[in-house]
């Protein structure tokens, strides 16, 4: 599967484009949007120029929600505002009830999402579902569309005026255009301390909201993810066994890492992702920006124009000269059933998607986790971040303030905190119908029943905690993981902004690239074509791009 | 065809090698190869080339039929298998329904699959009705405004309205979350109206006029003589369009709603998601459904289209026949 995760990338891009305000992680969580109440607000470049300025896109004029962790349970492993999520060894027994009862007053309110995997039964023989309406207080038709065809069906409900209450946003063009003209702005509801009227609201962290903000107003919830967006996952237990030093320190390690764990006649490789392997690891190894990078003039630079990408790709390309690479990479391999299999011995995976593979406790199977070490051996490499945030969730205008504040109770219900009962029948369900107890990983272990629950954590849901029965050693590995690599994260710096010509062309710009790309790594061409094509790139739009980010960088960060 | 004299029809057909010299004799204690050989005026291949031949049929069975022996295996196959392989298996060690029972708890498959036979029939046969009515009054002479109506039809082959037009028109209509959403706007197409209506134009006129004198109407025509006549393009013209119909998701993507009324293939589409599709950076709630339930879910929505193919198989069959000697 290549080019996975650019096209992923841009088109999370896609749907946050425009959007606010990505703290720049480097200098902290938020250099403008942030200057709100929780003190995360340095303005580290707030005195130099900048005279005059549209006003209206000035991100610095809002305050963004408060963050105000709710006090539900004590975790075993501390989060942070800046996305690191806590972790958990038990669910507490029993778990009590955090919210004050149903948000809604009957009626009916409509959602629509793009599903993941299979689609639950419809309400009518689906008791989950008729459990959720009655502790919501309210008749929930949600409308779900499989995930790769969301886009074309938001676009045309869009022109056909048939938008539900609540709108999972992305794979929209024009996106602050369209905030602005179709949903409402919430900025008077959440912003500053209005959040702690939802308290579960107020629990998510300050990162996740800076996706939401559109032309310097709140127009979303931002459902949760890791703000480490993906991990690198490793076979220990194969590592071991072919002696191969599982964290390598700088490039050359890397390379003989492996080499070390590919035969080709036991059909086991390193990877079977190259792109990935280039924009993940290597480019990280090289310490090339992500996606867009911006220096303190100002100055925006894509990682494809940069020396040090350059130098990942021939590094790449020499992986796979070397074989390391699974033959069938570039056609369409299942990943994840190569890593359980050992065909794989690296894999990344999101969120917490390791857990799936932690659930089938495949005997003999050992995970590890893989930090990229700098290319020249100076300590692990700046890990990429993401927006911590899955897609967003906007409220159509409503009618009165009433009905939003009710729309914005109902978000605040399905955000309920790991540990109160609300989580636990939001994730888990009924006990004994969709779950059982298991009183020696005091935990709830998922039945069968389970796929009748409907993926409103989509719309809205609790803070992403580790938690992991039976693996608390693996949830503890995990934490420490995502605690020293987001501090020191790097991120794109241009999703926060909104340019015309990116949002027009993008993927008639990039694909091209990424082509090529693939090509080099595979030795069907050159360096001197990456050159090239970066050339062309350049005079057919990626100035365009470039100059537009910059204008509104310089917008945003007076 | 209606040049053709009756005593070139009789000549031996003209592919293969052309025999040389009088004709053999039928001679008995002549092995069946010789007297095929005597018939088809061929020589025997030699036992290497028939060797090569069927090591080349061989071959090209086997990469259509490995692909949906891997699909069937693996939906039967455990997980600890599949973990081993690697993703396909091709042979299942310890075959199970579980994934079938898994599938269809719930409901939801065994919905969609009601649904998709419905929209399936219900379909096809309006649309062959529609189709044939369209085409026949095109191609019989003197219809009035035949022409224009013709060019209008072919008109459509060149432009689509688009995706967001088409969403505004069957909203104005009503067929928002309604069934026939996903059968009229496939209703007809252009392409099949010419092919059927190039196929009645090959009806003798003599048939027709001989109906006509016995007082038959141009619907007692188009029934009674025309139809039974054109089975051959009948039964394509509703395999196109039950395969059509059966393969179509995008429709109800768009138009469909609830998720009751989801035809099977859109129920296909979240099992059997393109992980390129989703990306990598999914929470970590959201994992892709296991190789098993994908392959189990795809072999179920193969099974019906199997089951119709070979029944309309024999008219393709016949239609060939037809259209090589009688024309």
């Amino acid at each position: 599967m290549p080019g996975t995760g650019f096209r992923s990338q841009f088109s999370r891009r896609g749907f946050v484009r425009g959007a606010a305000a990505l703290g720049a992680s480097a200098v902290g969580v938020s250099a403008f949007a942030g200057c709100g109440s929780d003190g995360t607000g340095e303005s580290s470049s707030s005195d130099d120029g900048g005279s005059d300025v549209g006003s209206g896109v000035r991100g610095g004029e809002l305050e963004l929600p408060t963050y105000q962790r709710a006090e539900v349970v004590v975790p075993d492993l501390p989060g942070s505002a800046e996305g690191v999520p806590e972790g958990y060894f038990s669910y507490p027994r029993p778990a009590e009830p955090a919210a004050g009862g149903p948000p809604g007053s009957g009626g009916v309110v409509t959602a629509m999402l793009g599903a993941v995997g299979p689609v639950p039964p419809n309400v009518g023989q689906n008791p989950w579902w008729q459990g959720l309406n009655e502790r919501l207080g309210v008749d929930l038709q949600v409308n779900m569309t499989p995930v790769a065809d969301y886009g074309a069906r938001l676009n045309t409900v869009i022109a056909g005026g048939d938008l539900p209450d609540l709108v999972q946003i992305f794979g929209v063009a024009r996106l602050p255009d369209v905030m602005e003209a179709e949903f409402e702005d919430l900025t008077e509801y959440l912003a500053g301390d209005g959040v702690l009227d939802y308290p579960f609201l107020a629990n998510l962290p300050t990162v996740g909201w800076q996706a939401t903000v559109f032309n310097s107003k709140i127009y979303a919830v931002p459902p949760q993810n890791t703000v480490k967006t993906v991990s690198w996952l490793t076979r220990l237990d194969l590592i071991d066994e072919l002696g191969a030093n599982p964290q390598p320190g700088d490039a050359d390690e890397f390379f003989d890492f492996c080499l070390d764990v590919t035969d080709a006649a036991a059909n086991r490789y390193a990877s079977a992702a190259p792109a990935e392997v280039l924009n993940r690891v290597a480019r990280a190894m090289f310490d090339a920006p992500w996606q867009w990078g911006v220096d303190d003039d100002g100055a925006f630079v894509h990682m494809y124009e940069t020396e040090e990408y350059r130098a990942a790709l021939e590094y790449t390309a020499r992986l796979w000269d070397a074989g390391v690479f699974h033959p069938d990479s570039f056609g369409s391999v299942n990943l994840l059933e190569f890593f359980k299999g050992g065909t794989t011995v690296l894999h990344n995976q999101g969120g917490n998607g390791y857990r799936a593979i932690l659930d089938e406790n495949i005997p003999g199977l050992r995970m590890g986790i893989f930090t990229p070490p700098m290319a020249d051996g100076g300590g692990p490499a700046r890990a990429e971040l993401g927006t911590g945030t899955y897609r967003i969730t906007a409220i159509r205008k409503q009618d009165s303030q009433e009905r939003v504040r009710e729309l914005l109770e109902l978000l605040n219900y399905l955000a309920a905190p790991f540990g109160s009962e609300e989580y636990l029948y939001l994730q888990y369900g009924d006990e004994n119908v969709h779950y059982t107890w298991d009183e020696d990983l005091q935990a709830p272990v998922r039945t069968e029943q389970d796929g009748e629950l409907i993926p409103v954590r989509f719309l809205a849901g609790a803070p992403q905690v580790f938690f992991d029965p039976g693996h608390a050693e693996f949830s503890k590995a995990m934490h420490e993981h995502h605690s020293e690599a987001i501090p020191g994260g790097v991120q794109d710096d241009s999703a926060r902004l909104y340019s015309e010509t990116n949002d027009r062309q993008a993927s008639s710009l990039f694909q091209p690239l990424n082509g090529l790309r693939n090509d080099i790594v595979q030795g069907r061409n050159t360096l001197d074509d990456w050159d090239k094509a970066i050339e062309d790139w350049r005079a057919s739009g990626g100035d365009q791009i470039r100059e537009e980010f910059e204008i509104a960088h310089a917008e945003f960060d007076v | 065809m209606a040049g053709i004299r009756p005593d070139t029809a009789l000549k031996p057909p003209t592919n293969g090698r052309r025999r040389k010299g009088p004709p053999a004799k039928l001679l008995p204690g002549v092995s069946r190869q010789q007297r095929l050989q005597a018939i088809n005026g061929a020589t025997p291949p030699s036992l290497a080339l028939r060797g090569v031949k069927g090591i080349v049929l061989f071959l090209c069975c086997a990469v259509v039929i490995i692909p949906f022996l891997a699909v069937i295996s693996t939906s039967l196959a455990d997980q600890a298998q599949i973990n081993q392989a690697g993703g396909y298996v091709l042979w299942p060690d310890n075959p199970s329904f579980h994934a079938y029972e898994a599938i269809f708890r719930g409901g939801v498959v065994t919905r969609a699959t009601l649904v998709s036979i419905g929209i399936t029939v219900v379909g096809s046969g309006l649309s062959v009705t529609v189709v044939a009515l369209l085409a026949y009054s095109l191609s019989r002479p003197g219809t009035w405004g035949s022409k224009p109506i013709l060019l209008l039809v072919l008109f459509t082959m060149l432009f689509n309205a688009g995706m967001i037009p088409n969403y505004l028109l069957i909203r104005q209509l009503g067929l928002i979350d309604s069934y026939w959403a996903l059968i009229l706007p496939t209703l007809t197409s252009a392409f099949q109206i010419i092919i059927m209506r190039a196929f009645f134009l090959e009806t003798p006129q003599e048939i027709i006029d001989a109906a006509r004198i016995d007082g038959a109407s141009e619907l007692r025509i188009l029934l009674s003589i025309v139809l039974p006549l054109s089975k051959a393009v009948v039964a394509v013209i509703a395999l196109f369009n039950a395969v059509t119909y059966w393969n179509a998701f995008f429709n109800a993507v768009l138009y469909i709603n609830s998720t009751e009324k989801w035809p099977l293939q859109l129920v296909l589409r979240t099992y059997v998601v393109d992980n390129t599709a989703i990306g990598v950076d999914l929470p970590g709630d959201v994992v892709p459904p296991q190789q098993t339930l994908q392959m189990a879910i795809l072999v179920v929505s193969l099974i019906p289209i199997c089951l119709v193919y070979p029944l309309l198989q024999k008219h393709f069959a016949k239609g060939v026949v037809i259209g090589a000697v009688k024309g």
